[in-house]
């Protein structure tokens, strides 16, 4: 399943348009508005944070199938294993992409059961607020 | 029997948090999701429906065993043997130490406590059937007669390096006369223990019926008088205390691959 929706993201724009980080100043200052309660939520509409958390579990998880399938065939794709420096790191590499995916997940699902009208949009794929449609 | 009736004086309950209309009001309206619902086309409608399907495929999950998810489970195992058999290559070595990394002590590993350990009969004698011209029973002196090699090796995701004295194990198929094309080559062993592995495997070149462990002919705990050791495969394929050897057609399974472990299980 992940393979085709990476793909259509990449082929639409949509990664492009919508999830590539805008630098770490944007993320600072969308950072302090959400934790000060001053930050807007538009369905569709991603600020900085969620760019860089979006794009970085994305990344975390090509990481993680490639660390995945060097500690699994360690001699048949032993050049994986090197590029890791080596089967015990390759282990910890894994390790830490799956606790940062965990992590990942902990703050998405609680920011969901917080804003819970963003579920219909995950779940139907549409990217407008309904009062602009109006 | 009569009790006084003591009922609390409703209006003097204190009231918690907000009022109960309030509460009862869902977190999502109709009204908020019906424009949503109207953009919803057709076609992307089916499309997500693909990864409702694999929701639905999930919620059958009982994980009891003898059940259709059971025997879907054995499918997938089958399906991961082959394309670990595809990615299999007798060319690529597994990866070597020098003799001072070798671990000591070394850890020990069997399905049973180490105080379980069985010593080798007396009359032991390494027993061939099968697809093999010469069936012979070897004996240990006539094992040790033929050409050995030493590797230093690790077993995937111990750490702990060993080192291993034996008959590689194509020289020795080759020499007992066995039909390289077959499917597998299974393993019987006195302490009760058994496995298979495939023939490709079975001719790496560092796949041995390993004799000695660092210098010394195999202690009881390290598989004597006779073991595999396979470093392109998990370490629970290397069988110890071997009785028997079988070139077969088969698939002969194993202790552990009986109760669901990976059969192929290469690295």
């Amino acid at each position: 399943m992940e393979a085709p929706t990476c793909s259509i993201g990449f082929c639409s724009g949509h990664f492009r348009r919508d999830i590539r980080p805008r630098g770490p100043r944007a993320v600072i200052s969308d950072m302090w508005a959400a934790l000060t309660g001053r930050l807007g939520h538009n369905l569709g509409h991603y600020n900085a944070v969620q760019r860089l958390l979006y794009a970085g579990v994305i990344g975390v998880i090509c990481v993680s199938v490639a660390t995945g399938l060097s500690i699994w065939k360690p001699v048949q794709l032993g050049w994986l294993t090197d590029l890791f420096g080596g089967y015990p790191i390759a282990r910890f590499i894994h390790l830490g992409a799956m606790i940062c995916i965990v992590l990942f997940l902990v703050v998405h699902l609680t920011l969901v059961a917080i804003f819970p009208r963003t579920l219909v949009a995950m779940v139907a794929g549409s990217a407008a607020e309904p009062e602009e449609n109006a | 029997m009569t009790r006084p009736r003591t009922e609390p004086p409703r209006t003097e309950r204190p009231r918690m948090g907000r009022p109960r209309t309030e509460r009862m009001k869902p977190a999502v309206t109709a009204d908020e999701i019906r424009p949503d619902l109207v953009r919803i086309g057709r076609r992307s409608a089916l499309l997500r429906g693909l990864s409702l399907g694999g929701l639905a495929l999930l919620s059958g999950c009982d994980l009891s065993t003898h059940s259709g998810v059971d025997a879907a489970l054995w499918v997938m195992l089958r399906f991961d043997d082959r394309v670990q058999a595809a990615l299999f290559s007798r060319r690529r070595l597994a990866r070597t130490y020098p003799a001072s990394a070798v671990t000591t002590p070394f850890r020990f590993n069997a399905y049973y406590e180490e105080w379980q350990v069985r010593d080798t009969p007396s009359d032991w004698q390494l027993g061939l059937s099968g697809l093999i011209a010469d069936k012979a029973p070897w004996t240990i002196d006539r094992l040790r007669a033929l050409p050995q090699v030493t590797l230093h090796i690790c077993i995937e995701g111990w750490s702990q390096i060993g080192q291993w004295s034996g008959v590689p194990l194509h020289f020795f198929l080759q020499r007992i006369g066995a039909d390289l094309r077959a499917g597998y080559v299974a393993f019987k062993c006195f302490d009760g223990y058994s496995t298979s592995i495939d023939m490709p495997s079975a001719l790496h070149p560092q796949t041995i019926l390993a004799l000695d462990f660092v210098d010394k002919p195999l202690a009881p705990e390290w598989g004597a008088p006779v073991r595999l050791r396979i470093p392109t495969k998990l370490g629970f394929k290397s069988a110890k205390n071997i009785q028997a050897v079988t070139v077969t057609n088969t698939y002969s399974g194993g202790y552990w691959e009986d109760q669901g472990y990976n059969w192929f299980s290469g690295s």
